[in-house]
């Protein structure tokens, strides 16, 4: 009830000076918190830094903590031990759309804001959801393809496994970006369940089928690491994309194994999600329920070195 | 028990055996005539290529699968047991000292089989719950042990293994063909052989003549836990990269290599020559679907389906005679 009081004070402080383009300062320091899935990926140490700089323009305190292993019930003991401390509000990339759900309840409880990032939330009270979602990154990784092989060319899909709700929005994304290119031909598109053993039989089974093959477009990098085993073992050339920028696959771009890889930026997604979290918590505005971010990068040895700089 | 015991005795003679064999051999026929005359670019010598190097990998899957059926029991750890000891292999792999990595990579496949034979032979767990915690048990570590990143950038001198040939004849053919040689050597040849034939057939009856059911289970789930391993080293050579996640399909793909190979559930039964005509049978049907680009959507009911067709023409056959 405090907070809210507080909050509805500043919000008529900010109203009375919004003239003069003032911001008011909270009469005490904020503590924000982020909650990431797993330190040890790269994605969430660019997370994690993007966080870190919206918070500093807020001039809110942020910490970033992560489980050690990387499970849902270690994020709630995590989110347990924040409701504790007293934080002003968690924001969370949660591993479990589902499993994180009595975690944010307990959050609720506490009546501390919870702001879901990366990862939906499917229950309990959220302010909001700001992430990039699957289909810009199918849409990037068509994309890219599109300019490569000037509108025209025959490629082919691997995609997700089947049924999974990833593997259809990368889908439609890729589609949204091709399907406006009659020139461009889909030999086949399939699935290899995102897993590298599949990705490789599979492409062998489409190197014999088709005689030329421009261009693999896989739903996500593991497959294409596959994909990219059978194509040198056939000694073919066949221009090869994923979905993720895992550092294997970075490596294998800089080798020119890999044509391009899409990485969905973590520090955008840390950096929206702690903007608007700190955004409420000043000035009481709700984000948006969904805040989708733009597209994301596509990775190829053009950028490569400039996109290793920047993370 | 009447019923069966007489099947078995009958099946048992030589000519009906003989029989039975060459009816699934006929039915593996007509499945690489299908896909001779309706698939296109099946019969290029490309794709016979990597169709015999996949068929291989799925008899060498099989070998481990076809002993514990043998047995009467079932290992369904094998993929896990598979990734578990390749991630710890591929570390030592990668650090640069081969040997010692595949020797770490079998040792730790046999270990973990061992403990299956131990728990089932002394604890008389049943295999099924004890390999299928195993299971869980093994994929956990490896999961944990990962963190969930692949060990990349394996040594071309181990790779070969994998994407190597000897002569003319790519590796993963030659672990194939040895690894049925030694086996069905074993298994005809040796009292030991013939033992798990009998353990097989009946616990009972083989203790009662003085064969060590316990020694019997033991051996063949750590020879099973070593042929994962095996296949695990070949896999990841080929796939250049060692992760948490491999093998997740192998023991249901083994199974249906040595039931389509005319093993049987109940143990005791089945000529490890099958496992050449299940593995053909489970190969082609992989190449087949993407070679005719089946959607992926209808992908698992076809390997039902011709799972389900092979079996029953060979039990259809059996009752012929």
């Amino acid at each position: 009830m405090k907070r809210f009081l507080l909050v509805v004070s500043l919000l008529a402080v900010g109203i009375a000076l919004a003239s003069a383009q003032t911001l008011a300062k909270p009469a005490k320091q904020l503590n924000i918190v982020l909650i990431v899935k797993d330190m040890t990926n790269p994605f969430f140490v660019d997370m994690k830094a993007g966080g870190a700089a919206a918070a500093k323009k807020y001039g809110v305190n942020f910490t970033c903590l992560s489980p050690e292993k990387s499970t849902v019930d270690q994020q709630i003991k995590i989110m347990e031990d924040m409701i504790q401390k007293k934080v002003d509000a968690i924001v969370i990339a949660p591993i479990d759309s589902n499993g994180i759900i009595s975690g944010v309840e307990r959050a609720n409880a506490a009546k501390i804001p919870v702001m879901a990032c990366n990862t939906m939330i499917n229950g309990g009270d959220i302010i909001g959801f700001a992430g990039v979602d699957e289909v810009s990154s199918g849409k990037s990784l068509g994309d890219y393809f599109v300019k490569k092989l000037n509108g025209k060319g025959n490629i082919v899909i691997l995609e997700g496994t089947t049924g999974a709700s990833s593997a259809q929005a990368y889908l439609q994304g890729v589609h949204q970006a091709i399907d406006k290119y009659p020139d461009i031909k889909v030999l086949a598109s399939t699935t290899a369940k995102y897993n590298r053993e599949m990705g490789m039989t599979v492409m062998e089974d489409l190197l014999t089928r088709f005689p030329t093959i421009d261009a693999a477009l896989c739903m996500n990098d593991t497959m294409a690491l596959g994909a990219k085993e059978a194509v040198q073992e056939a000694h073919r050339k066949v221009m090869i994309g994923g979905i993720n920028a895992l550092p294997e696959t970075l490596e294998a771009v800089k080798k020119g194994e890999i044509e391009v890889t899409v990485n969905a930026s973590g520090y955008l997604q840390g950096y929206a999600a702690t903007e608007l979290t700190c955004k409420y918590l000043l000035t009481g505005v709700k984000p948006p329920a969904v805040t989708k971010l733009g597209d994301p990068l596509a990775v190829s040895a053009a950028n490569l070195e400039q996109f290793l700089q920047s993370r | 028990m009447k019923p069966k015991m007489l099947e078995r005795q009958k099946s048992g003679a030589l000519p009906a055996r003989q029989i039975s064999t060459i009816y699934r051999v006929l039915v593996m026929a007509f499945f690489v005539l299908l896909a001779v005359v309706f698939v296109p670019r099946f019969a290029s010598p490309g794709n016979l290529l990597n169709l015999v190097r996949n068929i291989s990998l799925l008899c060498l899957m099989g070998c481990g699968m076809a002993l514990s059926m043998l047995i009467g029991g079932l290992d369904l750890s094998i993929g896990s047991v598979a990734a578990l000891s390749t991630v710890l292999g591929a570390t030592i792999i990668s650090g640069g000292n081969i040997f010692l990595g595949v020797a770490a990579t079998l040792l730790m496949g046999g270990a973990m089989g061992l403990l299956n034979g131990f728990m089932i032979a002394r604890f008389k767990l049943p295999d099924f719950i004890m390999t299928f915690s195993m299971m869980y048990i093994a994929r956990g570590l490896a999961l944990t042990y990962t963190q969930g990143q692949a060990i990349y950038n394996l040594p071309d001198a181990f790779t070969w293994i994998g994407k190597g040939s000897l002569g003319p004849v790519p590796m993963p053919i030659v672990f194939a063909f040895l690894a049925l040689l030694v086996l069905l050597f074993v298994l005809r040849r040796t009292t030991f052989g013939r033992g798990i034939y009998a353990v097989g057939s009946s616990h009972k009856a083989a203790q009662y003549t003085g064969i060590s059911v316990a020694n019997k289970q033991m051996i063949v789930y750590l020879a099973s836990g070593i042929l994962a391993a095996l296949v695990g080293l070949v896999y990841i050579a080929r796939l250049n990269s060692a992760n948490a996640d491999l093998g997740q399909s192998w023991p249901l793909d083994a199974i249906a290599v040595c039931v389509i190979g005319g093993m049987s559930f109940a143990g005791g039964e089945g000529n490890i020559l099958g496992l050449l005509i299940g593995g053909t049978v489970m190969g082609i049907i992989g190449n087949c679907i993407n070679l005719l680009g089946v959607p992926s959507r209808f992908q698992d009911f076809c390997v039902g389906f011709v799972i389900i067709v092979a079996v029953a023409a060979d039990h259809y056959g059996k009752k012929r005679q």
